[in-house]
């Protein structure tokens, strides 16, 4: 018996450092390129900094992965996230973004954070410094308003 | 005598079911009163039947859905900026175009409130047209 549960913990251990050599391709592309945010719209320095800590990691071209990320199954499950959230909206393909989906995405940005479903939950568990007061709520609120304004009323 | 007993039973359950019934009805045909009286949206009228029987139950004023009612309100339609009805345009199509929308949890229970091809073409069509011209 006490054979067997040796044979099973043995096994175990083997496969989670195989799984090891299992990894999902890394989000780690070029910052700042030109279809980005930050070079197409109108936007200032802290506003930039609070999008950069709190939505970036999982809405653009570049992860800043956390150690545990190299472990598998953490990084598969990290992975579907950045994946989720790339689609669902992109800040490096900004520029490529109709004015219609710009102004709708910021629009949806004010809501999703206002009503606190993002950041994700369990992205602040371990990303603490993401997570937004509302003093920065606001912040990112007016400015997505005022750039909204900007985009419609622009030629 | 156990037969009286019995008939007033029988009728007393009926009366029951009955009032039962009639409550429901004077509920839901309540509501759909209400929210027809209040929104005054300037949509077309097969537009505005299409979001009546199937986004008004959850994305109107007399919802219980806080969530779906907080995402959108047509009741508030026309305080909304205009970014933001832009923005509700938009998500309005693809939510509808991608399915997520009547969710599949209220389409359970309500199997006939489901849109068809026809209806999400006619929805798109017409938030693109309003787009459109609320970026002009």
């Amino acid at each position: 018996m006490k054979k067997t549960i040796r044979l099973v913990f043995y096994f175990l251990v083997l496969g989670f450092i195989i799984l090891q050599f299992f990894q999902p391709d890394k989000n780690l592309g070029d910052t700042n390129l030109h279809d980005d945010l930050f070079q197409v719209a109108t936007i200032d320095g802290s506003v930039k900094t609070l999008l950069e800590n709190s939505c970036y990691d999982c809405h653009s071209n570049h992860t800043k992965y956390p150690w545990y990320s190299y472990i598998s199954p953490v990084s598969f499950f990290l992975n579907k996230h950045i994946v989720e959230g790339k689609a669902e909206l992109n800040f490096s393909d900004w520029g490529i973004y109709s004015k219609i989906d710009r102004i709708s995405h910021l629009d949806d940005i004010c809501d999703a954070i206002s009503d606190g479903k993002m950041p994700l939950g369990s992205y602040l568990i371990l990303h603490k410094d993401a997570s937004l007061s509302e003093e920065n709520i606001k912040k990112i609120c007016d400015w997505a308003e005022t750039e909204g304004m900007r985009l419609l009323k622009e030629e | 005598m156990k037969r009286l007993v019995s008939g007033v039973l029988t009728l007393g359950i009926i009366a029951l079911l009955g009032a039962f019934t009639f409550n429901i009805n004077s509920k839901e045909l309540n509501t759909t009163a209400n929210t027809q009286d209040e929104l005054n949206l300037g949509f077309p009228d097969d537009v505005k039947k299409i979001l009546k029987t199937s986004c008004f139950d959850c994305h109107s004023a007399a919802s219980k859905n806080i969530k779906a009612k907080g995402a959108l309100n047509f009741n508030k339609w026309n305080d909304y900026k205009t970014t933001k009805k832009i923005g509700k345009l938009n998500d309005l199509c693809e939510l509808v175009q991608d399915g997520d929308m009547p969710t599949s949890k209220y389409l359970k229970k309500y199997p006939d409130k489901k849109l068809n091809e026809e209806q999400v073409k006619l929805i798109c069509d017409w938030t693109k047209k309003e787009i459109n011209s609320l970026m002009e």
